[in-house]
Parts: C-alpha cells; sequence; structure tokens
C-alpha cells in the first residue's frame, strides 16, 4: 500500500472520523461503501492508476477500517482525475470517487492544506463567479477577447448579493 | 426551439471558438438562443470544498435558466454532469435541498428545481437530428477520417442520466458521419482527456491529453472531433505542452463538432472561431478544400 498510506505511521483507527463520513453519505444518500467486496475492478480501470499509485479499491477499504484520517491526509487523493469509470462499473453500486471527494472536502473543512493551483480558481470562483478572469487569446500578431469576438459580457448583475449569498453557501456546511 | 447556452468557465473566459462556433450553427439550424446574464461557474471547484456551495452554484444557473423558461445546453460536459448530480442530491437529501432553497430565496431566485439540461449530442442527435442535419449539409465533409471524442463527464455515471451509451458512445460517431466524414473505430475512444488532474496533478494530466492525441494520431486520423470546452482545452488548447510533457510530436487537428458542422453548413471558418484553435485544422481544413 505504499503511497496511499504508511502503515508503521498509521494512526489508530479514528471513529468520530468515521461517525462524520458515514454521517454525510446518509445524509446526502451517497452509494455506501460498506457494500464494497474488494473485487479491484475500480483499481483495474482507473485512469489515474496508470500514472499514479492511487487506488480507488483502497481508499474505500482504508475507510471502511476506520484510517479516515489517514486517507485524508493522502497525496493520492488529489490523483483522481474524476472519470468515473470506477463509479459506473462498480458491481456493488459502490462510487470510489465519491468517497475521494468527501474525504477531499473533510480534509477542506479541517483546515488542512489543498493543491495550490486548486486552491486558486476556487478562490477566484468565490471572488468573481469564475475560475479564473476572461482571458485575453492571441490569433496570429493580434490578442482576441469576448468583446473583439462579439461575444456578452459576463458581468454578473447584483454581484455583491451574489458574493454574499455564496459566501454564505460556503459556511453551511454538511461535512 | 429556443434554447439558453450556459458556457461554463472554460468557454467563457478562454474557449471562445466553442460558444462562437453553438451560436453560428444554431442561428443556421433555425434554433433560438434567449440570453440568461449571470451564469457563472457550475460550482465543480466547490465541489472539493463543501456541498451546499457547489450545490447553491448549480441550482442558482439552473434557476437562472428556469426563470426564462428555456432548456439550457451546456457546453462543457463537467457542468452537465454537475447540474445533473446537484439535481440528484436534493432530492435525496431534504436538508440539503432546504438549505440551496433558503439560499436562492435569499439571492431572489427560483424555482428551485430549475431548467431542462441539454447536452449539445441530445440537441444535436436527439432533438434536431441526424436526418435533419444530413439534409442541411452544403459541403459534404468527404473523405475526412475523425475520431469522435465523447468525453467521460457526459457518459458517465449511466444511472445520473443517459445521454449515450458509456461504455460505447455513438451519438457523435453518427453526427459527424451525418456531414459526409467517417468515424471508424477509435480504440481509446474512452480515454480521458486529464482536464480534471490539471489543477491538481499538472504532469500526469498533459500525459493523458498527450497519450490521446498520440494514440489517434498514430491510428492515422485526420482529426479528432470534441463535444465538451474542457476536453477540448486539453486536446487542442494545451497540445503542445501535452507534446513537451510525453516528448513525442504531436500535430493533430481537434475542432469542436460545431465547427465541423459549421463548414458542413457552408459558413465561414472565422465566424466559427477557426483561427482560435491551437492544433493544426489548417491541414483539416486543406483536405476539405
Amino acid at each position: 500500500m505504499s503511497g496511499i498510506t504508511d502503515q508503521l505511521r498509521a494512526t489508530k483507527p479514528q471513529p468520530e472520523l468515521v461517525d462524520k463520513f458515514y454521517g454525510v453519505v446518509e445524509k446526502l444518500k451517497l452509494e455506501n461503501p460498506f457494500h464494497c467486496f474488494q473485487c479491484f475492478k475500480c483499481t483495474s480501470g482507473c485512469t489515474s492508476f496508470r500514472l499514479t499509485e492511487i487506488m480507488p479499491h483502497a481508499f474505500v477499504n482504508f475507510v471502511r477500517l476506520g484510517f479516515v484520517e489517514d486517507m485524508m491526509r493522502s497525496e493520492l487523493l488529489w490523483a483522481c482525475c474524476q472519470c468515473l469509470k470506477c463509479k459506473e462499473r462498480c458491481p456493488q453500486e459502490v462510487a470510489p470517487v465519491d468517497v475521494i471527494f468527501l474525504l477531499r472536502r473533510m480534509t477542506v473543512s479541517s483546515g488542512s492544506e489543498i493543491p495550490e493551483d486548486l486552491s486558486k480558481i476556487i478562490m477566484n470562483v468565490t471572488e468573481t463567479g469564475f475560475i479564473q478572469g476572461t482571458q485575453t487569446v492571441k490569433v496570429g500578431d493580434t490578442s482576441v477577447d469576448r468583446e473583439k469576438l462579439g461575444l456578452s459580457s459576463l458581468e454578473i448583475p447584483n454581484a455583491e448579493k451574489f458574493r454574499s449569498v455564496l459566501m454564505k453557501a460556503m459556511e453551511e456546511q454538511m461535512e | 426551439m429556443k434554447v439558453a447556452i450556459f458556457p461554463g468557465c472554460v468557454a467563457a473566459t478562454e474557449q471562445y471558438a466553442c460558444e462562437l462556433a453553438t451560436r453560428e450553427v444554431l442561428r443556421e439550424l433555425g434554433v433560438e438562443v434567449v440570453e440568461v446574464p449571470g451564469f457563472t461557474c457550475c460550482g465543480w471547484p466547490l465541489q472539493n470544498v463543501g456541498t451546499v456551495s457547489w450545490v447553491y452554484l448549480a441550482a442558482r444557473n439552473l434557476a437562472l435558466a428556469a426563470e426564462k423558461g428555456v432548456p439550457l445546453v451546456t457546453l462543457c460536459n463537467v457542468c452537465n454532469r454537475l447540474f445533473y448530480e446537484a439535481k440528484s442530491l436534493m432530492a435525496g437529501s431534504p436538508e440539503l435541498r432546504e438549505k440551496i432553497s433558503a439560499l436562492l430565496k435569499e439571492e431572489g431566485r427560483g424555482p428551485l428545481d430549475g431548467a431542462e439540461i441539454l447536452h449539445p449530442l441530445e440537441l444535436f442527435h436527439d432533438r434536431i437530428g441526424v436526418e435533419e442535419i444530413k439534409k442541411r449539409v452544403k459541403k459534404p465533409l468527404k473523405g475526412l477520417k475523425l475520431a469522435a471524442h465523447t468525453g467521460c463527464q457526459a457518459i458517465r455515471p449511466r444511472k445520473l442520466r443517459t445521454i449515450d451509451d458509456p461504455e460505447h458512445p455513438q451519438k457523435l460517431v453518427r453526427l459527424v458521419e451525418a456531414l459526409g466524414a467517417q468515424s471508424p473505430h477509435y480504440p481509446e475512444a474512452l480515454d480521458c482527456c486529464g482536464a480534471y488532474l490539471f489543477y491538481t496533478r499538472k504532469d500526469a494530466s498533459l500525459t493523458l491529453a498527450g497519450e490521446k492525441v498520440e494514440a489517434a494520431q498514430n491510428w492515422g486520423y485526420d482529426g479528432m472531433v470534441t463535444v465538451c470546452s474542457s476536453g477540448h482545452r486539453m486536446l487542442d488548447g494545451k497540445q503542445d505542452s501535452a507534446a513537451t510533457t510525453i516528448g513525442k510530436a504531436l500535430n493533430l487537428p481537434v475542432v469542436y463538432y460545431t465547427q465541423l458542422l459549421g463548414l458542413a453548413l457552408g459558413l465561414s471558418p472565422e465566424r466559427l472561431g477557426l483561427q482560435l484553435n491551437r492544433s493544426p485544422v489548417k491541414n483539416l481544413m486543406g483536405k476539405i478544400g
């Protein structure tokens, strides 16, 4: 299991985090990881497994065993490319990708750091409503943008209100 | 028929050709585009942060289209999947539904259940129809052999909604063939473009994109066709960086289906934003004549 978690340094199982995890699974009616029988079908078809050490079945299994915090700390949490093949193909209707994303949200709500570029686009969305500002695109020697191409402005009517409601939505945690 | 175009961040802020070409072909096909000011991000980045915030963004965009009473056509597969997922989560969780409802009310938005969601494949294949498109073709794209890349997020998971078969998608193939081109069996059709990894594992992301382009190139396709702005940004927009990452020479023309359709309808390449593509689309256009 190298890469997923370091078993020599693994913490004791954390029942309170397990309860929190299952609480969200229950509240949001997510697919239940307990139905997994470890057939490895998800990992054998995992896009990211070709390039990294991520193993979706192992994420599901470690969470079931109570090692939620270890999974939240694993760098491989951020190696999922969300191709959704694991969710589509699981014979037990478990969704490893949903386990991974729930762990990501628990990581964020615990105040841990997340990859810098992801953090940047999240900030942009909360400030402007989009992952980035409108880009200027080069065409030969000239540059174009939405306006030059005759596309409408992305301005959000009553943007202040939008931002304040979004901030409130971000404070409303279910994780 | 009236629709709203939901560009999503990538098409709205960078992949301008996607929106340009969609607008041009819809005008040509007699589909009216209703303007909806105020669309934002679908909520995807916030899926990493908290359920309430991302579902709020998705529900808010759906509510904006619903206020105009039109279906919303998604220019990015990710946005399409997220909208369905938001609806499904709200249907399953009264607590979440209540929270979102209160937030929308505070912003003065509604109704909660939002608009109908249309993927471009559903719009062109199911609503307008392959036969109608065949009839409208003025310049058949004879002799072109194109790889059809539908994209992960449009076809999976099938439990959420079925736009096309998740293991053997064929709608884009039929739509390409309706234009007179060929789209023979593409073994890597289900391979991921890497878009999602771009913000967390850049090298892996560009490797996925590069290997996908390389495989299509090695099979001898004249080009690749996309229906998603996020996927297109990887396969066309970042083809050069992907080539550097995998250490191979890549020069596969990659076009949006709407650009290809526009060419077959006789529209000018510039109006379809083909000058904005980063891959060598001139090679493809040279073959069309």
